[in-house]
């Protein structure tokens, strides 16, 4: 380690020379006058020089009469004669030259100097679509990001994977930075957990609190190598987002006021297909009390419904009600403000924001409310020694409903809604009729009550923050210290009422002891970076970046939960409003890990540049010994067409820019926490049926089991080596831009929990095992075909990611590892196939690829599960135009998911319950299976003429490969038309600036239209982006999930 | 600046560095505080946590399958959730939770009681952490066949794949884990349980009857199959005490909510109770007047012919009225405080007498009868009652197959209390001889002999042996 640490030291010494001539002052501006930071001023014919600060000026001491070259990426050089006070104004050359980038540690660099891939989105353009997310607005804007919308529910969960992820069962999701700043992106549960589809709620991840109206831009890094300063906890790739500062300096206006304002109204992106012809009740009669639509034909008859209540029954035409399920929905509304302020002066810079987004969802009684306050200041203190300080306060309040099958989700509950019910008419619980035991169905609860009496609320507070102190002890070394803290604490409040409901006709008697839980959460992660840092310039052409760093960091995460099983004063909802005991759990998860890291970045003559990168972790998670992990990384850039500029005559009107990309990255990761020493748990047993739990302590006798997972001391740190080659091309004066990479990443070692066989002891123990391959290839392209003088320009962009996971070891025979999923329904990694596949009983099929049904015609099940491809898309891709003239601006984009598949609960229920579209089939007539045969004698078949009675089938069959559909879709993702109003028609009014326009995102919606063995369309049923599992690892479940939405709106925006 | 001052940095640097990293303290964070570590653990919990993890498996999901397998219940014509109960529709998945319940709950606690007991001179817990081993494997065994047995556990020694033992051995290792656990009592120096003994209290002289009543069962069971190894143990256990009138190896259940009898939480959390009398025991109760009927089915559902007995099966086989007339199980048998019971004075009191006519035809009368009295008493059922059937209807001189009688009558007497054992024991005697459900799935006249394995077992075993036919005999049937 020493070792290590002098070698590093030594090498930050190379090249260190002390001048002491005279000193001349200078500044370097862009064409519009901006300052440029990191331009080069060099003494000709020496090797004398050195870089622009933050503000655009440069110290340096030179002999008398000496000519200096200046130049700056996406400048022309320029020679000057030197000068005290000099100020020089550098004509911009490509775009694509020039551009500066955010990198890990939120170093700024010039794009062309890095050896792998990044992209940059600058705010304006993250927000054409004014997406509230700030994650799910990148989706389609940035090839090799794989975005999923979890749920519509306001605030819902976004998954960003990069690359397909890097570990089997760990986090696949990009690390979120801003501003330096590392920024948690949990997916907070309530107290029982994403895959309880008794209790289920989509409470979103946290990475969407950022206010995306404080982004001035965002920067993907996408593989190790980019992100390898950052260490394990950057493997799957970072998003670096920058927020605003306080500009305008020079401008003699010390404030520049930004006001911006949305008003959007959200709908159903998709709504099933139902029947209209069949009503409710079953075997083609009718059952009042049913929530089956099993009964007879619609006639248009009079005829009675619902329950006798007080001697009383209603009657209603027997129809259908196309619009019954959409009746219960609302139009969503979305108001969003952000008010800013900002300025800049010589001495430092500010930019203060305030915003608040309040929403009311499709349903009634549920809304979202996000409230935030940034400020953003730099001070230069004395001229070596300046801070930067960021704070950001952001607030989130829902009322949610819940998703799943539990009683308290509706959701579940409209779909299965016979055909003819009208809705509207259940709205009135006082309505004698609609009371829970008044209410038509017997088996079922008012959705109206549920909607009214079951409540969960979220309530997010979160505080982050940056403190960096720069200091420039010499000119050629700086000194950055950066605190980062990032501290919210997540509650989450779930309120069920107590009531019985009495049917003694239909042998219903329910109770419900009513619930109210509190599950607290605190999470915490503090980190310090002392970094130095220095450029030299070691011969002429031939320059020295480097970087050497110590990080130390912790992250804390409290969990308190309470609940009462069973409340006594109905509706008074607090932990000791309770007859029976309270369930009360807490826990605290504490991790350390210190780093030393250090970067060395050649470059040559400004086209050929060599990162060469280290860091090594020391983890408290791991054993001593074990616990400290090294990882280097390489990275290659070659800009071919500055060479060929310099050293061959290029014609750069044809090709202006071209960049060749080359790395290789290694990244170690550590294990969780407490995973090395045996422990014993408290005893818990259920059977998995609600209220089944038995807890301890009972009669006062506590109980604990020795844990189910088996201790392991020797967890190792899994590693992961990527390597990745990219080219980005620039043709016709950047008219046609192309930035191409292939990638492959292996993560090795990976630490990964295996089942265990329970009679070994323990149900599962945890060991480096896993392996898990990533491929791929990404492609982004713009062109712009027409770019007139009188400012007319079409740009067309569009992107294209391939991304081919393969599973190559779990553990020992262990082949297969559940990632999760219900019962009967699996994800799973197993090897040798991609990540994320189904897993479920099919049916039986013949050689042919025929359906084997039985004597009774239905089709035969398989004994074991088989596998049904992956939730993972094949391939995904954009294509995006803006056009603008003068301040007019029309910009579209469309997003293509192709391959994959996702389950479908809703297929599942609505064809149990008759309400599909899908159960017309055959007029509802017996039926012969399509393409069917039976086994005759052992692997003998023959066609199959048995006909199975409709509703037997629809209701009896309990195939989940039926329910497992195609996930192709394509979006239009963002639509928005705007406008400016010319500066001359404001110079009276107090703006600088007015735009206002219309926008949408996620518009319209056009799924798969394969069909399956009926000729039925298979996607009927939902977007198969939603998933009721949140962002974790397991994907494309949609079971009683909150439908996507449509969002539409208008903005407005004024600059003062 | 000058370069004093630059080494000053770097000798921060490099102190900042050093700090952080040389600090083994700072990295010292890696102890769980949200369990218990084994240091601390106290075999009391674990004692507790055992008891009540077999009266979980044993009350609930056994109790459920013992009672559709052992006729006494079927599924109730409105609803369907029991349908592959009757179907004898049962895959790996079902076993799944039981499984692990059993083997990384309550045998891994147990062998934890056993480790620590005997370290630290705890020997009256290793005795009835034994003596629960030995009942607990020969119920796994009784259910799935060969499970593991000599290899499980021990993961910790490196082995995460146990072989399955032969059900032979299985009993024979049972019966070590007694003969070994008796040695253990006696210490007096030793300290004896107190509540958390939820079984007996520390009592020691119920946990040697228990034992006792173990090792006969374990005799009985085989007495078939290997009829000398039964007749060496019966001897062994000649005047020794087992299990006797008015005593139960019971675990409590409680009012509180999260401390109710398992069965009856679940059922509870449904909202409907979906077992209802079968014709197979309906009839039994009805033809006798056995007065016991109203302890174990809901007397206000009966019609006039007593209990309205459903042909075992038919609403899942289809096609039945889902309206007809049903009698629902008691809630003196799936009540919140209902306890859970792993032996009972009426079951020893059968084996005792089936081992008394073993031995010597005609002596198991006293005991037979005892057997009786003590199931009717438990049913609370008064002496006019239990007169009418001793001398007539169930009386020993009714019969000359005083084996049969014996069987018949255990079966009819474990109704609703131990309807898994009852289960275990009809397919070892046959009696009485079944007509499988109108909604099995298995060949004509096939009964369901095993439960298969836990899938997850399949999975995650590599010395996992396969399923066995679900019609393959026990090793103690098959003779």
């Amino acid at each position: 380690m020493k070792k290590r640490l002098l070698l590093l030291l030594a090498v930050l010494f190379v090249g260190l020379q002390v001048w002491a001539q005279g000193t001349i002052r200078g500044k370097i501006l862009d064409d519009k006058g901006e300052p440029i930071i990191g331009a080069t001023v060099r003494v000709k014919g020496t090797t004398k020089g050195t870089v622009t600060d933050m503000n655009g000026n440069f110290k340096l001491n030179v002999d008398d009469g000496a000519v200096l070259t200046i130049s700056a990426l996406g400048m022309k050089s320029t020679e000057k004669s030197a000068q005290d006070g000099m100020s020089v104004k550098l004509a911009s050359e490509s775009r694509t030259m020039g551009e500066v980038v955010v990198t890990a540690l939120a170093v700024q660099r010039e794009k062309r100097s890095l050896g792998y891939a990044t992209t940059q989105v600058k705010g304006e353009d993250l927000n054409q679509g004014q997406d509230r997310s700030a994650l799910s607005a990148l989706a389609g804007k940035v090839a090799g990001v794989n975005i999923t919308n979890t749920s519509g529910s306001p605030g819902g969960g976004t998954r960003v994977v990069i690359r397909g992820g890097s570990s089997i069962a760990g986090n696949n999701q990009a690390l979120i930075v801003i501003d330096g700043v590392p920024y948690d992106n949990g997916n907070v549960q309530n107290g029982t957990g994403a895959d309880n589809l008794n209790n289920q709620l989509d409470l979103g991840n946290r990475g969407n609190d950022i206010n995306p109206e404080d982004i001035e831009s965002v920067t993907v890094l996408k593989g190790p190598a980019a992100t390898a300063l950052y260490g394990s906890r950057a493997s799957n790739g970072a998003i670096m987002y920058t927020t605003k500062k306080g500009k305008g300096k020079g401008t003699g206006k010390a404030t520049h006021a930004t006001f911006s304002s949305n008003y959007g109204w959200s709908s159903l992106l998709m709504y099933p297909e139902f029947q209209n012809e069949w009503g409710q009740g079953y075997g083609g009669e009718t059952h009042l009390e049913e929530n089956w639509s099993w009964g007879r034909k619609f006639d248009g008859q009079l005829a009675p419904w619902g329950n006798v209540v007080n001697g009383v029954q209603k009657v209603k035409p027997y129809t259908a009600l196309p619009d019954n399920v959409k009746d219960f929905f609302r139009r969503g509304k979305t108001w969003d403000n952000t008010f800013s302020l900002g300025g800049a002066t010589d001495r430092g810079s500010y930019y203060v924001s305030l915003y608040n987004l309040s929403n009311q969802s499709i349903v009634e009684n549920n809304n979202f409310r996000r409230t935030g306050i940034r400020f953003n200041g730099t001070q230069n203190l004395t001229d070596k020694l300046s801070a930067t300080v960021g704070i950001n306060y952001s607030k989130v309040k829902s009322d949610l409903f819940a998703q799943g099958q539990g009683n308290n989700s509706f959701y579940d509950q409209i779909y299965q809604t016979p055909r003819d019910i009208p809705m509207r008419e259940l709205r009135d619980l006082n309505d004698p009729f609609n009371t829970l035991e008044g209410y038509y169905g017997a088996y079922t609860v008012n959705p109206y009550f549920v909607l009214e009496n079951y409540k969960n609320q979220n309530n997010v507070d979160r505080v982050t923050g940056n403190v960096d102190i720069s200091w420039k002890p010499v000119k050629w070394l700086t000194v950055l210290n950066r605190t980062t803290n990032d501290f919210y604490s997540d509650n989450v409040m779930q309120y069920q009422p107590k009531y019985t409901i009495d049917r003694p006709d239909f042998g219903v008697h329910t109770v419900e002891n009513g619930l109210y839980s509190q599950a607290n959460n605190v999470f915490q992660e503090l980190n310090n970076d002392l970094m130095l840092s220095t450029t030299q310039t070691l011969a002429k052409d031939f320059s020295l970046s480097a970087l050497l760093g110590h990080n130390v960091r912790q992250n804390k995460i409290r969990n308190n939960y309470g609940e009462t099983q069973g409340i006594v004063i109905n509706e008074f909802y607090n932990l000791d409003n309770t007859a029976n005991f309270h369930n009360a759990t807490n826990s605290l998860f504490l991790r350390r890990w210190v780093g030393l890291y250090g970067r060395l970045e050649f470059n040559y003559a400004d086209y050929l540049y060599l990162d060469v990168s280290a860091r090594n972790d020391w983890s408290s998670t791991l054993r001593h010994g074990n616990n400290s992990y090294f990882y280097p990384s390489a990275a290659l850039s070659w800009v071919f067409s500055e060479m060929l500029r310099k050293t061959a005559d290029l014609n750069d009107k044809i090709l202006s820019y071209g960049k060749l990309r080359l790395s290789l990255a290694r990244v170690g990761n550590d294990a969780a926490p407490y995973l090395l020493y045996s422990t014993q748990t408290k005893s818990a047993l259920t059977d998995g049926f609600n209220n089944s739990e038995l807890n301890f302590p009972i009669n006062s006798n506590p109980g604990y089991t020795v844990s189910n997972r088996l201790e392991n001391p020797d967890i190792q740190p899994e590693i992961i080596s990527a390597s990745e080659i990219g080219t980005e091309l620039g043709f016709f004066e950047d008219r046609i831009k192309v930035d191409f990479s292939l990638y492959n990443n292996i993560s090795r070692k990976n630490i990964v929990s295996v089942n265990l066989p329970a009679s070994s002891g323990y149900t599962n123990g945890v060991f480096n095992a896993g392996k898990i391959q990533n491929k791929g290839l990404e492609l982004a392209v713009t062109v712009t075909p027409i770019r007139t003088k009188s400012g007319f320009k079409w740009d067309i962009y569009g992107t294209y990611t391939r991304n081919k996971s393969k599973v190559i070891e779990i553990f020992g025979d262990v082949t297969e590892l559940s990632l999760g999923g219900f019962n009967g329904m699996d994800v799973m990694a197993t090897e040798g196939m991609e990540y994320g596949v189904f897993k479920t009983r099919g049916m039986q099929r013949d050689p042919n690829g025929n359906v084997v049904v039985g004597a009774d015609g239905m089709p035969l099940l398989t004994s074991d599960a088989q596998y049904f491809g992956s939730y993972n898309p094949k391939w995904f891709g954009s294509l995006g135009t803006d056009i603008s003239y003068k301040g007019f601006k029309v910009h579209a984009l469309f997003f293509h998911k192709h391959g994959g598949y996702f389950y479908s609960r809703l297929k599942n229920i609505m064809e149990f319950v008759g309400s599909a579209s899908t159960t017309s089939y055959n007029n509802r007539e017996d039926f012969v299976y399509p393409n069917s045969v039976q086994e005759v004698s052992p692997g003998v078949y023959a066609t199959n003429t048995t006909e199975v009675n409709a509703e037997k089938f629809w209701t009896e069959q309990s195939n989940n490969e039926m329910n497992i559909l195609p996930a192709t879709f394509t979006k239009l993702r963002e639509l928005s038309v705007s406008y400016s109003l010319p500066k001359k028609w404001l110079k009276q009014s107090p703006f600088g600036s007015a735009d206002f326009g219309f926008y949408g995102n996620n518009l319209f919606l056009w799924v798969s239209r394969e069909k399956n063995e009926f000729g039925q369309r298979m996607n009927t049923f939902s977007d198969p982006e939603i998933n009721g599992f949140g962002t974790g690892n397991v994907q494309g479940i949609e079971f009683g999930t909150v439908p996507s939405l449509r969002n539409y709106g208008v903005t407005l925006r004024l600059t003062f | 600046m000058k370069r004093n001052s630059v080494y000053k940095i770097i000798g921060l640097f490099t102190l900042v560095v050093l700090f952080g990293t040389s600090c083994k303290k700072f990295l010292d964070v890696n102890e769980d505080p949200n369990n218990i570590s084994a240091e601390n653990a106290k075999i009391e919990y674990n004692l507790t946590s055992s008891q009540y993890t077999i009266a979980y498996v044993l009350g609930n999901k056994y109790q459920e399958l013992g009672g559709f397998l052992a006729q006494y219940w079927t599924q109730l014509p409105s609803a369907t959730q029991y349908y592959d109960y009757d179907r004898y529709s049962f895959d790996g998945a079902d076993a799944n939770r039981e499984w692990a319940q059993m083997y990384a709950g309550a045998l891994r606690d147990l062998k934890f009681i056993v480790e620590k007991g005997s370290t630290d001179g705890d020997s009256n817990y290793v005795a009835i952490a034994k003596f629960l081993q030995a009942y607990t494997y020969q119920l796994l065994s009784d259910v799935h066949g060969d499970i593991p047995f000599s290899e499980a556990l021990m993961a910790q020694d490196g082995n995460i794949s146990p072989k399955y033992d032969a059900q032979a051995d299985i009993y024979d290792g049972c019966v070590k884990l007694i003969d070994d656990g008796m040695l253990w009592i006696g210490s007096e120096n030793a300290r004896v349980p107190g509540a958390e003994d939820v079984m007996f209290q520390g009592d020691m002289s119920m946990w040697i009857k228990f034992a006792n009543t173990v090792k006969l069962k374990l005799a009985i069971r085989q007495s078939g199959k290997r009829p000398a190894v039964a007749q060496a143990l019966l001897s062994e256990l000649n005047g020794v005490d087992f299990i006797g009138a008015g005593e139960t190896a019971a675990v409590p259940f409680f009012e509180t909510l999260g401390n109710r009898n398992p069965l009856y939480a679940s059922i509870l959390g449904l909202g409907v109770n979906n077992n209802v009398a079968s014709k197979t025991i309906g009839d039994v109760l009805n033809n006798w007047q056995d007065p016991r009927a109203e302890f174990m089915f809901d007397g206000a559902t009966f019609g006039a012919a007593g209990i309205n007995g459903i042909v075992q099966g038919a609403a899942a086989a289809g096609g039945f009225p889902s309206t007809a007339p049903r009698t629902s199980v008691a809630e003196t048998i799936i009540g919140a405080t209902v306890p859970v019971i792993l032996i009972s004075g009426t079951e020893s009191l059968f084996l005792q007498a089936e081992a008394k006519e073993m031995m010597a035809p005609g002596d198991g009368r006293a005991a037979y009868e005892e057997a009786l009295v003590e199931s009717m008493t438990y049913c609370g059922v008064d002496t006019a009652g239990m007169d009418l059937l001793l001398n007539a209807n169930y009386s020993w001189d009714s019969t000359t197959n005083h084996m049969a009688l014996i069987a018949t009558q255990k079966w009819v007497a474990l109704c609703g209390t131990q309807n898994m054992e009852a289960w275990i024991d009809t397919r070892r005697t046959n009696t009485p001889s079944f007509t499988p459900s109108l909604a099995s799935t298995l060949a004509t006249g096939a009964l369901p002999q095993r439960i298969p394995y836990s899938s997850d077992e399949e999975t995650a075993n590599s010395n996992f042996p396969g399923q066995e036919s679900l019609t393959k005999k026990m090793w103690w049937a098959d003779f």
